[in-house]
């Protein structure tokens, strides 16, 4: 009776056999039974494939406008434009549709590039403290005391004559290192606290005492406690990407033309408003809602979905 | 010359921790002396149980010696050889020597890893313990060893109770064959019921694989049980030392005493027997200790003894002058191997 | 304070076949399933039992502070000084329970506020219910500080929960379950987060205030050394059920069912070394699968086929006013005699 491996077996016995399962697969499975996100999930997707592949959606060139056609109302899926043209007679729909990559495209680099900054320095201020934390705290709050906005004004207009020529990335160049200088401050901070509260568990210390090296215990032990968390927020971050770019863009430094974003067909829809064709504001605002919230969506799931404590 | 069978040789060892204030220009203002000049021998196939109250500063030391923390002053002996400064690759060796098994089943096992992983990450931090091809079979040989499925390598620890997850961090210990394993109250957050499969699993692996125990508890009963020879802490020092039939049979220190008799003996026919030894209040603050004997503030016998007038305590009870001014050094009693720190040790074996 | 009546014919709080379910994703968990007891003035219960017995579940349903749903009480009565506190609604259930009966929880700090200092904490309830002044109300305070003998009342109503160590937490909130000068007392765990010699302080103040106003004390605890030393009566809980209920003195001296006798052989011992520690093989079960038969059977040395597919009636009565719930009860009760 007192033989340890004996008791385990019976231990085993009454075990009640669980599959394995992870915490992310155990995520997707609480995800998939709601369905406000699979409706999200379904948006976003949608709009993701407009952006890879837009010629499945339109067969116009945004750029070929005839000012002759302009502002023609939609006439839906029986004429030639169906979204209807703008002022300069261009295709509402190939406009639509050809705005959507370098909006999502300048949403995706702004966000990875600021997680992979934020996600580095916040692990190492968090794990070594003293000084290098002191450096990458102040920094921090220096940037964070900065607005956004008036800072972003500032810089794009200073360099708004640097031509980097009309590749698409070029288009979308400097919005992206604008708004990337000010996106990685919350994830520094957030990983930071989260690699505090873990780098003191347990299981950090025993693999110290194993011997694992500061770098192992970084990528194995402390990072994943705050990575899951971190990914959570990428889809709000990214909904607040593109809504930034529109502001951007309304106010005339944002992404580059000749690429057209939905912040520029915002801004041109806007002065048209009252003029007669609201349509031309209501299109491209539309996309930019259903995609930021929809983002919103999965990421404010994804995030309660994560969280080991609500469960 | 060290003898020949200890294996851990602990010299005067201390832990002050600064306490600072301020942002920008951080004033050092005091120091808690965690672990205050601690000496302690464990020999080889033998358990030595540490026991004391929160604050006794017995989880610092422990990583003190697991090499987590740096002392402030003292040695640690591995094998006779002073290993307190040793460089890097020496220290690495040294973590194979001293293993940890932790108090709280839950913390201790990352919830992001498979057991496999968990236990198997001791081969790819010291690649040469097992070859790449041998990792997986040695994995399940350890699952087995500890008395767990090894087919159950691929779950995650939330699958797992309290007693199995603490059977997965005895196995992760014992993955890079130490010779002495420092157990942190490895079984006070289990069950009753689970505690003695534990205590029994680390007994039959000491038999079968002459492991050294240094045994960190809270919990009199169990270190009674599982020790051979036992170390009683109090704020920072150790108070007594010696085998366990004369710690336990015959305590020389009045710590000692008053904490084996706050200890409820479970039988219910003996609730009034004897004299029963009452500890008044909270251990004071390691921040600002007692001065002399750190126990004369609560010790029962100090105000028993005759003659101890002269200064008195927040109890307004009368305490010697001696046990107030002069810090009591761990001196021989009865046998040479049993030590006590107490001005008036013969008068506790006698009361 | 009371008339010398005798204390086994008033119950103050009587449970009766109670039962209660939790509704979770893996399915309907029954974590208390009749469960009965009751307390007289002046005497202990205690309620003895691993994590995930069931004993904290009850309590929190005699408190009436079950979060319903997911938890939802299937039977059983709760009877205050005769009075059914669940035909009252919880609202009223609540109400007779804060005036009447109050309760101790392990973590103290969890349970304090940390933005309000002790003495405005301890006189909450006073303040709400009994329309007290700011001015009475700190004179109680101290004087609740003073009945649970922390040093320097005076001055310490005025600091933070924070400032307080563990055992002197500890201490406020037993004072401020006192309060309202409570006929019963619930104690979950009081003492399991506490040094030994801070316990050993805290059970003794506990008891000695229980004899002086004569309260019913329920300790819910897994501590069967605790348990020896304070109790009057035992209740021992498996898998949401009462498996044993008797004497302190009978429970100790002659166990009655397996499970307890395999409990008291398991504790180490500090007057006892011994090689081997007899341990219970297995671990409890998991409350959405509870066995078939007899909870404790897969862990059980008496089980026979009996037990695999019957479950023994859920009070056996036994000589001495004691019951068990065993098929074998009367046999292993006279073996642990002879």
């Amino acid at each position: 009776m007192s033989d340890p491996s004996v008791s385990a077996l019976i231990a085993e016995e009454t075990d009640t056999g669980l599959p394995p399962r992870s915490l992310w697969a155990e995520a997707f499975r609480s995800l998939r039974r709601r369905p406000d996100v699979i409706l999200a999930t379904v948006v976003a997707a949608f709009f993701l494939l407009v952006a890879l592949f837009p010629f499945l959606f339109t067969r116009k060139d945004p750029q070929r406008c005839d000012i002759a056609d302009a502002r023609i109302p939609p006439q839906w899926f029986g004429g030639a434009h169906p979204f209807g043209t703008n002022a300069y007679g261009c295709d509402v729909l190939a406009q639509l549709v050809h705005a959507t990559r370098p909006s999502l495209l300048l949403a995706v680099i702004v966000v990875s590039v600021s997680v992979l900054i934020g996600v580095t320095l916040g692990t190492v201020s968090g794990y070594y403290l003293g000084w290098v934390d002191a450096v990458i705290s102040r920094v921090v709050e220096v940037f964070l005391v900065i607005p956004l906005l008036l800072a972003a004004i500032l810089l794009l207009s200073l360099f708004r004559n640097v031509d980097l020529g009309s590749s698409q990335l070029a288009t979308i160049a400097q919005p992206a290192i604008v708004l990337t200088m000010f996106a990685w401050m919350g994830y520094t901070r957030y990983v930071r606290a989260s690699v505090l509260e873990a780098k003191n568990l347990d299981y950090v210390t025993a693999a110290r005492v194993l011997g694992a090296s500061d770098l192992r215990i970084m990528v194995r032990h402390v990072l994943p406690n705050a990575i899951g968390t971190v990914t959570a927020l990428i889809p709000t971050a990214i909904a607040a990407v593109i809504s930034y770019e529109a502001v951007l863009a309304f106010l005339g430094i944002g992404v580059r033309p000749p690429a057209v974003s939905w912040g520029i067909m915002i801004e041109e829809g806007a002065q048209w408003f009252t003029g007669g064709s609201r349509y031309l504001l209501y299109f491209p605002l539309g996309c930019l809602m259903a995609t930021v919230l929809s983002f919103v969506v999965i990421g404010d799931n994804l995030r309660d979905a994560l969280d080991p404590k609500l469960k | 010359m060290p003898e020949a069978d200890v294996v851990l040789e602990v010299r005067d060892l201390a832990k002050h921790y600064p306490v600072r204030r301020g942002v920008v220009l951080k004033r050092q203002i005091g120091e808690v002396k965690a672990v205050d000049g601690v000496s302690l021998t464990l020999r080889k196939g033998r358990t030595l149980g540490l026991v004391g109250e929160s604050g006794s500063g017995k989880s610092t030391l422990a990583k003190v010696l697991v090499g987590v923390e740096k002392p402030t002053r003292g040695q640690i002996l591995v094998d006779g050889r002073d290993v307190t400064d040793v460089g890097r690759a020496e220290r690495r060796a040294l973590r194979r020597t001293i293993q940890m098994v932790f108090q709280d089943p839950y913390t201790s096992l990352n919830p992001r890893m498979s057991i496999g992983e968990i236990v198997g990450e001791a081969f790819a931090i010291h690649p040469d313990m097992a070859p790449a091809g041998d990792r997986g079979k040695a994995v399940r040989e350890l699952l087995d060893r500890v008395g767990l499925n090894p087919d159950h390598v691929h779950r995650y620890p939330h699958q797992f109770s309290g007693g199995q997850r603490q059977r997965i961090g005895i196995a992760r210990a014992l993955a890079v064959r130490p010779r002495i394993l420092l157990c942190d109250e490895p079984v006070s957050a289990l069950d009753v019921s689970i505690q003695g499969q534990v205590i029994n699993l680390l007994e039959e692996l000491q038999d079968d694989l002459g492991l050294s125990y240094l045994f960190i508890a809270h919990d009199l009963s169990v270190v009674r049980h599982i020790a051979d020879e036992v170390a009683v802490m109090y704020l920072g020092r150790v108070v007594e030392s010696g085998t366990d039939d004369e710690v336990y049979e015959r305590p020389h220190h009045p710590y000692t005493r008053a904490l084996m008799s706050a200890v409820p003996v479970p039988d219910p026919t003996r609730r009034d027997d004897g004299l029963e030894i009452m500890l008044e209040g909270d251990v004071p603050s390691p921040l600002d200790p007692p001065t002399g004997c750190h126990f004369h503030t609560r010790c029962w016998l100090a105000p028993l003894i005759e003659g101890s007038v002269d200064a008195e305590r927040p109890d307004g009870r009368p305490v010697p002058a001696v046990c107030r001014n002069d810090r009591p050094k761990l001196a021989p009693q009865e046998s040479p191997d049993h030590h006590a720190a107490c001005h008036f040790a013969a008068d506790v074996a006698r009361r | 304070m009371t008339d010398q009546v005798p204390a086994t014919t008033t119950p103050l709080l009587e449970v009766e076949d109670l039962a209660v379910e939790f509704t979770t994703p893996d399915g309907v968990v029954r974590a208390v399933d009749g469960l009965s007891y009751s307390v007289t003035p002046g005497r202990t219960m205690a309620i003895v039992g691993e994590s995930g017995s069931g004993k904290s579940v009850s309590s929190l349903a005699v408190m009436g502070l079950l979060q319903m749903p997911p938890a939802r009480i299937v039977r059983g009565l709760i009877r205050f000084k005769g009075e059914d506190l669940l035909g009252l609604g919880p609202a009223r259930h609540r109400a007779v329970c804060g005036e009447h009966v109050a309760m101790v929880f392990q973590d103290a700090l969890a349970s304090l506020n940390p933005v309000h200092t002790v003495g405005w904490q301890l006189t909450e309830a006073l303040r709400a219910r009994r329309g007290l002044s700011r001015r009475d109300a700190g004179k109680q305070a101290v004087e609740l500080l003073d009945l649970v003998q922390v040093p320097h009342a005076t001055q310490r109503v005025k600091e933070y929960p924070h400032q307080f160590s563990g055992g002197m937490r500890q201490r406020v909130m037993i004072a401020m379950a006192l309060a309202l000068d409570p006929e019963v007392l619930i104690a979950d765990e009081p003492t399991t987060a506490l040094d030994v010699t801070v316990q050993a302080q805290i059970m003794r103040l506990l008891g000695e205030i229980q004899a002086e106003r004569q309260m019913g004390l329920v300790l819910i605890t897994h501590d069967m050394g605790v348990v020896a030393n304070v109790a009057d009566d035992v209740t021992v809980m498996y898998a949401g059920r009462a498996v044993e209920q008797a004497s302190v003195f009978d429970v100790y001296a002659a166990p009655a069912h397996p499970y307890t006798r395999a409990l008291l052989r398991s504790i180490p011992r500090l007057d006892q070394k011994g090689a081997g520690l007899a341990v219970i093989p297995g671990r409890p079960p998991d409350p959405t699968s509870v066995p078939d038969g007899c909870p404790f059977h897969p862990r059980c040395e008496r089980a026979e086929d009996i037990c695999r597919v019957d479950p023994p009636p859920p009070s056996i009565p036994l000589p001495y006013d004691r019951t068990a719930a065993c098929h074998f009860a009367e046999e292993v009760m006279n073996d642990a005699r002879g």
